[in-house]
């Protein structure tokens, strides 16, 4: 037996055995429970419906709404351009793609914003970026945005601007205005009732960083 | 990460290209080898060349170590990597019939692409037989396609079925390749060396 | 100068040295592609290419072709085949630079030419039957599943091996 074998030998069962010693790198597909508290914590990741409403009028394109309800409650209303991924099939492998993304603001909304929630740190936890949740949700958005309160008349100057900016942007989302009630036939899509919205049910388009199916050799 | 290609770090239209240049090396070490000779792939049956042995053993060792030291240091994602299905009954099956059409015709798909390569008739007669035979197995389909999709396991590796760790697998594997290695070299002691 | 002659036409690698290349290869392929080597799913591209030119109608109709025929993909322009074309090159390569590659047909004396070929013809049927059923054959199911791990590698390795060892005695007139 020639010595530079028994040496090659030794090599293999040296490297074979490093393996048993070795340990396994930290999963890079899910963030670290602390990184996730932490995350949490900050309230960063909230918007409210003041940000979120001046992003959908100016048509912000990174904006990516996610609507977590399920399709009934989304087929009556929703945000523009809103996709419905509701809550049960978020980590369906067809809809993760819209998560595991850079390019969009995910904002995630349901009618409050405890489903939303939940849905945040699930998703977050998979080390998943860019991801917002809709402060007080929809309803939230209804009652500040759509129909906001009227400050009353001892109430700063400032609170009537607010009040103003609301109402005209909720005008954009399809409330007619108290003194366009008597016009607003000639608007189409401008429901007379002021509670629905109409919207346009468009699929975005997210570039997916999606993973392609494995293929067998022979 | 690796696998580079599926997790599209590298362009699909690169898939080709690094088939080529794979391939290129696979036949090149082949035939340098000596795989482009049936005499002397069939020897390992025989005792007299062991050759297919070391070369099949040292590779699969060499390919498992560093595939999982690869994935243990961050650069592969192990879960990437295609596993095979393990559908017992069609596997030794079909790995018997192949056993006998080794000792049969002297090759295995991928030697006689080496020998046909280098000008042998025999390994191209062996490719023509290959295809005759994907065709009269595709044509008894119906009558084998229960066999044929028998005891699914799904893409399983030794840890699902054997409770067998990554690590130890390799360990032990490599444990058994390296006594194989000294008993062929002990039976080879009393053979004659012959070239083919 | 003196290597590339015929003198050396049967100086192989060392066998251990050419299994190092090899698995290097391996893990190479495994970190390019996420899978490993193979050969006779190649043929069977062939074969479907073939056969579809020839045939269409069978091949759509039957269970087995009509799974590897895709709409507006040849079964040529698969990773295999190029993989295949690569390896019969480099193989004619390695052959041409040490004097081995010239056409002819290598059998043991004990048996003629012709029956070389018959058998030849004989085992590659079987060996294509055979990786069909089995779905891989010896680099594509046995080396490149051990390579992962797979269980199906460790037992397409033994079912082969076996195999060859076990019908090795009927048929050791054509080899020695």
């Amino acid at each position: 037996m020639k010595k530079r074998y028994i040496f090659l030998a030794l090599i293999l069962l040296g490297s074979a055995g490093g393996l048993l010693f070795l340990d396994n790198l930290p999963d890079a597909t899910r963030l670290a429970p602390e990184q996730l508290l932490l995350k949490a914590r900050m309230p960063g990741h909230y918007i409210s419906s003041d940000v979120l409403a001046d992003k959908i009028i100016s048509g912000d394109p990174s904006l990516l709404l996610v609507d977590l309800r399920d399709s009934v409650a989304y087929a009556q209303y929703s945000l523009p351009n809103a996709l419905n991924i509701p809550y049960q099939k978020l980590l369906n492998k067809d809809n993760i793609g819209y998560f595991d993304q850079d390019q969009f603001d995910v904002v995630l909304y349901s009618n409050d914003h405890l489903i939303s929630d939940q849905s945040w740190l699930l998703l977050t936890s998979k080390n998943f970026n860019n991801l917002y949740v809709l402060e007080n949700g929809l309803n939230g958005f209804f009652s500040t945005i759509l129909h906001p309160k009227e400050p009353s008349p001892g109430a700063p100057n400032k609170d009537f601007e607010l009040y103003s900016l609301r109402k005209a942007s909720s005008y954009f989302f399809g409330v007619p205005m108290p003194n366009a009630v008597h016009n607003a036939s000639g608007i189409a899509g401008v429901s007379e009732t002021g509670g629905t919205l109409k919207t346009k049910k468009r699929k975005a388009i997210v570039i997916r960083k999606k993973k392609k199916k494995k293929i067998g050799g022979c | 990460m690796g696998p580079l290609i599926p997790n599209e770090l590298l362009s699909p239209e690169w898939n080709n290209v690094v088939a080529l240049v794979i391939g290129f090396a696979f036949g090149y070490i082949m035939e340098a080898s000596g795989f482009s000779s049936s005499r002397k792939l069939v020897g390992v049956f025989y005792g007299y060349d062991f050759a297919v042995l070391r070369v099949f053993f040292t590779a699969a060792i060499v390919a498992m170590i560093g595939i999982l030291y690869l994935s243990k240091l961050g650069y592969v994602n192990f879960d990437d990597l295609y596993i095979q299905p393990t559908y017992m009954k069609s596997v030794i099956i079909g790995g018997l019939i192949m056993g006998l059409g080794f000792v049969v015709g002297g090759f295995c798909p991928g030697t006689s692409l080496c020998a046909a390569g280098i000008g042998k008739i025999d390994g191209l007669v062996f490719i023509f037989g290959l295809m005759l035979g994907v065709v009269l197995f595709s044509e008894f389909f119906p009558y084998l396609e229960s066999t044929f999709n028998a005891n699914n396991l799904g893409g399983v590796t030794l840890k699902e079925t054997l409770g067998l760790s990554h690590e130890w697998t390799v360990f032990l594997f490599t444990a058994i390749g390296i006594v194989a290695f000294y008993i062929t070299t002990l039976i080879g002691r009393h053979i004659r060396k012959v070239y083919y | 100068m003196s290597y590339w002659n015929e003198d050396h036409k049967h100086d192989y690698w060392n066998p251990y040295f050419g299994g190092f290349l090899l698995g290097i290869l391996l893990i190479f392929t495994f970190y390019m592609t996420g899978r490993g080597l193979g050969a006779s799913g190649a043929m069977k591209s062939t074969v479907v290419f073939a056969l579809h030119e020839i045939a269409p109608e069978h091949v759509e109709q039957s269970a087995y072709y009509s799974r590897f025929v895709e709409k507006e993909k040849s079964p040529l322009n698969t990773w295999l085949i190029f993989e295949v074309l690569g390896a019969i090159g480099g193989a004619f390569l390695s052959g041409a630079l040490s004097g081995r590659a010239k056409f002819r047909i290598q059998h043991s004396p004990n048996i003629s030419s012709k029956k070389r070929l018959i058998l030849a013809l004989l085992g590659g049927v079987l060996f294509g039957f055979g990786s069909q059923l089995a779905r891989g054959c010896t680099s594509g199911a046995a080396l490149s599943g051990l390579a992962v791990m797979a269980t199906a590698g460790f037992v397409s390795m033994m079912a082969i091996f076996g195999g060859g060892y076990l019908f090795a005695y009927f048929f050791r007139k054509n080899w020695i």
